[in-house]
């Protein structure tokens, strides 16, 4: 009898667990709240999920800081999460119903997604759109745009972005190039293959430039782009990729010409590594590059070169064809004092940047953020003096008013990890090693892009 | 007072550890179905859906299935888990035989100072040690590569380790060959104990060289431990991630996809992706080989051995 009753208790529990798993894993629906956004009444405190980058949290507590003596019932609990983790928790955790009342993610993770079933809406909650496009340039609202029209996220700095160069001016300056004289790639192809340092046998000892993986496959979409082939390559409609096209070769073609003309070593290893060995004088990277140079290399002296127009210098500047932008979201589930609280964090650094997210000008190590995203901000450190800048906020000005305006991303449904580090950068790698042609390596990327995009087009 | 059930008198004692038996029973059986069984039939079930996380999933069929059919990233990463295994299991276990025949013949403290020399690695945080290896690997100017230039006049240039695609897997496998010899070392050891001192004596008595005995007698009575080592580490190849993604950071299973491995993939696709349906097919693939590997080990372990 006893053991009748047990193993019927064994069952009732297993079910009961089953169902209750089950159901953990089904999305919470929760309706948004919506009302007029009022000072909190009680204290309370919202959890921050950010990037555990030095800049970035550094700069973050900072106007964490300021922010709380001016909001004495708001604190703000700020989790620094690495990149990795951080990307693999972001949907999922919304999905469970856990994610923090505010979090951080790069853009690039919500391409195809409809970004108005995952977080808080900001307008008309804050502003309205018109107004929010005041303080914001238009393309990092791209990918935060929901089906309803609303905005849903703050871009505020940008992340992994082909905007340039990094360099050892010390080596530039021993080889006497000046780096404002370099306006074109041919510019970038003299000034590497004048810095590239030989062995006795030949092979490379220094590579005049280095490529980042992220960076590189990005490049060489905007490099397209520039030749006025962004039709031609991807076509949202039919969820058609085409690289069998002459501009896609002419892009590759150029950054063979640096293996072939044995300015690049691809065998350099991490770029990351190797670019501070100073195994490499310049580096294709995004501008937070260089505070993280900066930062982790005091004893290095380091600047950017703007990526020059492809493939002359007339025409017109396209980055950004997978854009990375840092942007801030808050929770759908919000709800009463943490809602409004959340709301005024981020309505305080929208329209204060210039009081909150103001990059201290002397801060040593600088707070290496990207390309800043708001307006307002960029005009307020227009109007600071160059000679108190340096050379991190010099390269964050330069970006920001070159790069920003110049972002013109891909509408497709693959996630950057994906097209960029599984598919194109591979790719690019085999041909840079001479396992692959390019005309092979057009070929596979077309056919896995298009088969990849249907699939999720489906 | 005893009772009878079956025939058989059930003291009271008796009946409590039975009770106790069906409690310990059932917290083992909730566990195992909340991270095991669950998991796995869930798994299966996402396997046929098309799924984001954000919106509606939705039922596909045998749609992600056909997509890994036609995936070429899919069938070099399940070509490198087979790669990684047959040198794995069949180098590590040679290093490792050859070493516990070595220490084997050693003596006194020697042996245990020898045994935790090897043993060390085990301990050891896998990320610490792909961290490490990787800067030993690093071109150029790493240990290794500064190292084999010195003594063998090798272009350092030409020493590129883990930047060379023909060459990534092998370096990691290396490495991974090197943490884990110790482990297998010390069941080696374990079994040589095993054997009976007087094989060896009658094989000495017969004129039989002391290579004749390893191979005629060591190795054949070592077959138990040798077949359980083949089983695990086949199991180990096909569940290999951290060391590889540690160590081919940009991006991971580069150069060139040179190192990409099912888990990678499967962990790409689903997390970084957003294809949870067409992950859990990887993963699905993954438990098809695994179980296979496990029923070989089980065949294995049927025969009886008899010294």
């Amino acid at each position: 009898m006893k053991r009748k009753t047990l193993i019927s208790f064994l069952v009732v529990v297993l079910l009961i667990g089953l169902a209750a798993v089950f159901f953990a894993g089904k999305e919470k629906k929760a309706a948004v709240e919506e009302g007029a956004i009022t000072e909190p009444e009680t204290q309370v405190t919202l959890d921050w999920w950010f990037q555990d980058w030095t800049g970035g949290v550094n700069w973050n507590k900072d106007f964490i800081a300021k922010f709380e003596a001016k909001h004495p019932n708001v604190k703000i609990n700020l989790i620094p999460v690495p990149f990795d983790d951080l990307y693999a928790k972001f949907i999922p955790s919304i999905a469970q119903g856990n994610e923090p009342e505010l979090m951080f993610g790069y853009d690039e993770w919500l391409s195809g997604k409809d970004v108005s079933k995952l977080f808080y809406p900001l307008t008309p909650s804050l502003m309205s759109i018109e107004e929010f496009k005041k303080y914001v340039y238009e393309p990092p609202l791209k990918n935060v745009t929901g089906s309803d029209g609303n905005i849903y996220g703050y871009p505020y700095v940008t992340g992994a972005n082909a905007f340039g160069f990094t360099y050892h001016k010390d080596l530039f300056r021993e080889a006497g190039i000046d780096p404002a004289s370099i306006k074109s790639w041919d510019d970038i192809k003299a000034a590497a293959k004048k810095l590239t340092e030989y062995n006795p046998d030949g092979s490379i000892k220094r590579s005049g430039i280095l490529f980042s993986y992220t960076e590189t496959a990005n490049a060489f979409l905007d490099m397209i782009q520039m030749q006025g082939a962004r039709d031609k390559v991807f076509n949202p409609q039919t969820h058609e990729w085409n690289f069998n096209i002459p501009e896609a070769r002419k892009a590759m073609e150029t950054f063979k010409w640096f293996v072939d003309n044995k300015v690049y070593d691809p065998t350099s290893g991490d770029p990351f590594t190797s670019f501070p060995n100073k195994l490499g004088a310049m580096l294709l990277i995004g501008p937070w590059n260089v505070g993280a140079t900066m930062t982790n290399f005091p004893e290095l002296d380091v600047g950017y070169i703007m990526m020059p127009p492809f493939p002359d210098p007339n025409r017109k500047l396209v980055l950004g064809s997978i854009v990375s932008y840092g942007t801030l979201f808050v929770s759908k589930r919000v709800t009463g004092d943490k809602r409004n609280a959340a709301l005024i964090f981020m309505k305080e650094l929208i329209t204060n940047p210039a009081e909150f997210l103001d990059i201290p000008f002397y801060h040593d190590p600088p707070y290496w953020v990207g390309a800043v995203c708001n307006k307002k901000y960029v005009e307020e450190l227009d109007k600071r003096p160059e000679s108190q800048m340096n050379e991190y906020t010099k390269t964050a000005l330069l970006v920001t008013k070159n790069g920003l305006p110049a972002v013109n991303p891909l509408e497709t449904k693959i996630s950057e990890p994906i097209i960029i580090r599984q598919v194109i950068y591979p790719e690019m790698e085999k041909v840079f090693l001479g396992k692959e042609s390019i005309d092979d390596m057009l070929r596979y990327i077309t056919d896995y892009l298009t088969n990849q995009e249907k699939q999720l087009a489906e | 007072m005893a009772v009878k059930s079956l025939g058989v008198p059930i003291s009271n004692r008796q009946r409590k550890i039975s009770s106790f038996v069906l409690i310990v029973a059932l917290v083992v059986l909730i566990y195992y179905t909340l991270v095991g069984i669950w998991p796995f039939l869930f798994n299966i079930y996402l396997s046929f859906r098309k799924t984001d996380l954000i919106t509606e999933d939705k039922f596909i069929g045998l749609k992600n299935y056909k997509y890994l059919i036609n995936d070429p990233i899919f069938w070099k990463s399940l070509w490198h888990n087979f790669y990684y295994l047959g040198v794995m299991v069949s180098v590590g276990i040679v290093t490792s035989l050859i070493i516990a025949a070595l220490i084997y013949r050693t003596r006194g403290i020697m042996r245990k100072v020898y045994t935790a020399m090897f043993f060390a690695p085990v301990v050891t945080s896998m990320v610490a040690v792909s961290l490490v290896w990787t800067l030993l690997y690093f071109p150029k100017i790493g240990v290794f590569a500064k190292a084999l230039s010195a003594i063998f006049g090798i272009d350092p240039n030409r020493l590129t380790f883990l930047q060379n695609t023909s060459t990534a897997l092998l370096c990691i496998i290396i490495m991974d060959i090197w943490r884990d010899t110790g482990i297998r070392t010390v069941i080696f050891l374990a079994g040589m104990d095993e054997i009976p001192d007087s094989l060896y004596e009658s094989a000495r008595i017969d004129g039989a060289s002391q290579i004749k005995q390893f191979f005629r007698i060591t190795i054949p009575l070592l077959t138990p431990q040798l077949i359980f080592i083949a089983a695990i580490y086949s199991i180990n190849a096909i569940r290999v991630y951290v060391q590889i993604y540690m160590m081919t950071g940009s991006p991971p299973g580069g150069p060139a996809n040179s190192t990409m491995v099912l888990t990678l993939h499967m962990y790409l696709s689903a997390f970084y992706g957003l294809r949870f349906g067409y992950g859990a097919s990887i993963a699905m693939v993954m438990f098809v080989i695994l179980f296979g590997l496990v029923l070989l080990e089980l065949k294995a372990f049927e025969q009886k051995w008899e010294y």
